[in-house]
């Protein structure tokens, strides 16, 4: 046992030493920067909580609160119903549905800056093949992403259309690890297949689903090249989030210490976010 | 055991051949990092510069590395902090006054250079300075120019391009069509079923470079200075500016709404005529079904005014270096041999280019705008000022204006407030 113990430890040596080097020191230090003032061409002093008082005045901190706020109603709920139904559907044994995973899954795998190009086509104003269809059965021209009122709602589609096949792969793998003999026993009772659905899959899919929401609420917040590629945050501030203004403000503005103070920010929103979600499905348990 | 010996001594050999052997017979050329922020044709041009460079100056090899102007300029700044910055660094005037406050530029390298200042024009020259001090060696300026789709306006019956602001509207209008046929100056236009529109126009910074020349033409150019602190431009006439180039979307139709390419719709017809720098016009030349032409941006208040942008060559401050020489070799030569770079629609800032380049397709009207184009100052936050991504002061001004129509008034309001904010910060 203990000898299966080391071998173990030398497999994941690399991953850790990659992983603390590369994620978890750079994420420390970040902290410690957020207390700092440093522009990246001078030196670096020590700001206290000047920072952190910054945001709070900043307009556009509240605006990417907003935006992102707006941007994750719209996309977890949806990536997490959607990716639900999906593996419904496509765990049964209907015809055509490895070709079916595979398609849900495959944007997943696509890069994140080669969605944005491909979605700025598919949005374009002009040209674009939504615009194409919506002319043809008669409705006017949407600007899907030059408008403030729509961006927003144009790049969470494209954040649903790239991540849903991940939820679909997590929850297919849930429903495979509910016991056979359950729906055997709902179906002698006379329960009908949404019934089953309802009263059985979904509670049964509770551990798995609260797994879901946790990675979906991190990785959409996170979400970055997307939205950079197709609107950079605009038009004006409507799509900007707290990651893109993170962006802006250390690498853009070289205010590092400013862009760490937003960095940590993010990490407090989404403590929060996830421990509301997590006490919100103990409690349905 | 006799091939083991064999293969030991082989690979030794291999190993001694490749340390010594090729540095004992030839001197390795010295190797030159130039960080350009060129990506379109005016890449492909400057990389066939450095080619003829490297086959014409074998003891020299320079290294060119492209990126777009906002992401070079952060990888410029993370390698600054690593210590290896580049041996040439090219940027604008306006992001050369915060490089050369940070002391992140070296001016001996400029002085070795060796420039002569009758060789450019006063503009020129000064556009390369900054307190006084020459920080860049200058190699080209571009600005807005008008372009026109000729067979468009041929049957539209428009014998010339629009001169004033009225005109462009008028022309507009008259070139902007329904799908009824009709104009946007008939009665029973439909402004909701246009497949034809007068102008097509850039809205996210360019719209503030718009706003700038427009400023200009208001005699409004000199309230953006290297050492202001405050925004001091005149609210009315900034609402002024903003206000006309908003009509051309919003009232007269002639601009598409939500326009996300105005560059590809004047290459497939889309849009008639095209506000846009000479930067595009390699790329239109390769469009064989398009026949167009170039003029001055029209002028629309009392003065000529245009927005421009100059091209710098500098030298970032490295702690040791052993390559200044070369670097120098390669600027000189570059400058030197600069009419070529015209063929990336550029136009080169020595004087001596200047005649052969009026004679190259379309050059001309940008060359008429040298004497009014106006370069963005190099204030010490600029690159935060004029930056062109999300939430800068210009870019939100810009799309709330000509995407989000909304008032202009309180768009001016707050760009002032965004811009006095970036100023006063630390």
């Amino acid at each position: 046992m203990r000898k299966k113990g080391k071998i173990a430890f030398w497999f994941l040596l690399p991953f850790l030493i990659v992983f603390i080097l590369f994620r978890l020191g750079p994420s420390i230090a970040g902290i410690f920067i957020g207390f700092t003032q440093w522009d990246f061409t001078g030196g670096v002093k020590f700001a206290g909580i000047a920072n952190f008082q910054n945001l709070l005045k900043d307009g556009y901190f509240g605006i990417s609160v907003k935006n992102t706020l707006c941007f994750l109603l719209i996309t977890v709920p949806s990536l997490v119903i959607l990716g639900l139904l999906f593996a419904a559907l496509l765990n049964k044994k209907i015809k055509g549905r490895n070709l079916g995973r595979t398609i849900i899954f495959s944007p997943y795998v696509i890069m994140p800056a080669a969605v944005g190009i491909i979605w700025n086509w598919i949005f374009d104003n002009n040209f674009g093949i939504f615009n194409y269809y919506l002319g043809i059965i008669g409705i006017k021209p949407i600007e899907w992403l030059t408008s403030g009122k729509w961006a927003l709602f144009s790049v969470s589609i494209v954040t649903v259309w790239s991540l849903v096949g991940y939820n679909m792969i997590l929850y297919l793998a849930g429903l495979q690890g509910i016991n056979n003999e359950l729906y055997e026993a709902a179906k002698i009772d006379g329960a009908n297949g949404f019934q089953t659905f309802i009263k059985l899959t979904v509670p049964m899919l509770r551990p798995v689903t609260s797994i879901i929401i946790t990675l979906t609420l991190i990785n959409t917040v996170q979400i970055f090249d997307q939205i950079y590629v197709m609107t950079g945050g605009g038009p004006g501030t409507a799509t900007l989030t707290m990651v893109q203004y993170m962006y802006n403000e250390a690498f853009q503005n070289f205010n590092l210490g400013y862009g760490s103070a937003i960095g940590f920010m993010i990490l407090l929103f989404l403590i929060i976010l996830v421990t509301i979600q997590s006490k919100f499905l103990k409690s349905e348990v | 055991m006799k091939f083991s010996k064999i293969f030991l001594l082989s690979i030794l050999l291999i190993i001694v051949i490749a340390i010594t052997g090729f540095s004992v017979g030839s001197a390795a050329p010295i190797q030159v990092d130039y960080w350009v922020g060129f990506t379109g044709p005016d890449r492909d041009v400057m990389k066939s510069l450095v080619e003829e460079f490297n086959r014409t100056h074998p003891q020299i090899e320079v290294d060119m590395m492209s990126l777009q102007w906002s992401p070079l300029f952060s990888k410029f700044m993370m390698e600054v902090r690593g210590g290896t910055p580049p041996d040439i660094l090219t940027m604008h005037l306006f992001e050369m006054g915060q490089f050369a406050n940070a002391k992140l530029l070296d001016v001996k390298m400029v002085k070795n250079v060796g420039l002569k200042k009758a060789d450019y024009s006063p503009k020129l020259w000064n556009a390369s300075m900054y307190n006084n001090v020459q920080y860049a060696v200058p190699l080209d300026y571009q600005m807005h120019g008008l372009f026109y789709n000729k067979e468009i306006f041929g049957k539209a019956g428009i014998t010339a391009p629009p001169a004033t602001g009225e005109e462009l509207i008028k022309i507009g209008q008259k070139l902007t069509i329904d799908k009824n046929g009709k104009n946007a100056s008939e009665t029973g236009f439909d402004p909701q079923n246009i497949v034809q529109y007068g102008l097509g126009m850039m809205n996210n910074h360019h719209g503030f470079y718009m706003w700038w020349g427009l400023m200009n033409q208001e005699g409004e150019n000199k309230t953006f200075t290297a050492t202001m602190k405050k925004a001091t431009f005149n609210d009315a006439k900034a609402a002024k500016a903003w206000t006309y180039l908003k009509d051309l979307v919003f009232k007269y139709h002639i601009v598409p709404k939500g326009e996300k390419s105005p560059y590809d719709d004047f290459k497939v017809g889309k849009v008639a005529m095209l506000i846009d720098g000479p930067w595009e016009i390699p790329g239109l030349d390769k469009v064989t079904d398009l026949k167009y032409e170039t003029a001055p941006v029209p002028q629309v208040f009392e003065h000529n005014g245009v927005w421009g942008a100059n091209t710098l060559l500098t030298f970032p401050v490295k702690a040791k270096s052993s390559k200044q020489q070369a670097a120098v070799t390669f600027v000189k030569w570059l400058t030197d041999n600069s009419a070529a770079w015209a063929q990336c629609g550029m136009i080169p800032a020595k004087l001596s280019t200047l005649s052969e380049v009026k004679k190259m397709p379309h050059r001309e009207a940008f060359v008429s705008e040298t004497d009014y184009v106006d370069f963005l100052p190099p204030l010490p936050k600029a690159v935060q000022v004029f930056s062109s991504v999300a939430p800068s002061p210009i870019l939100t001004a810009s799309q709330n204006v000509l995407l989000n129509n909304e008032p202009v008034r309180e768009v001016v309001v707050q760009m002032k407030k965004d811009i006095d904010t970036v100023l006063t910060s630390n």
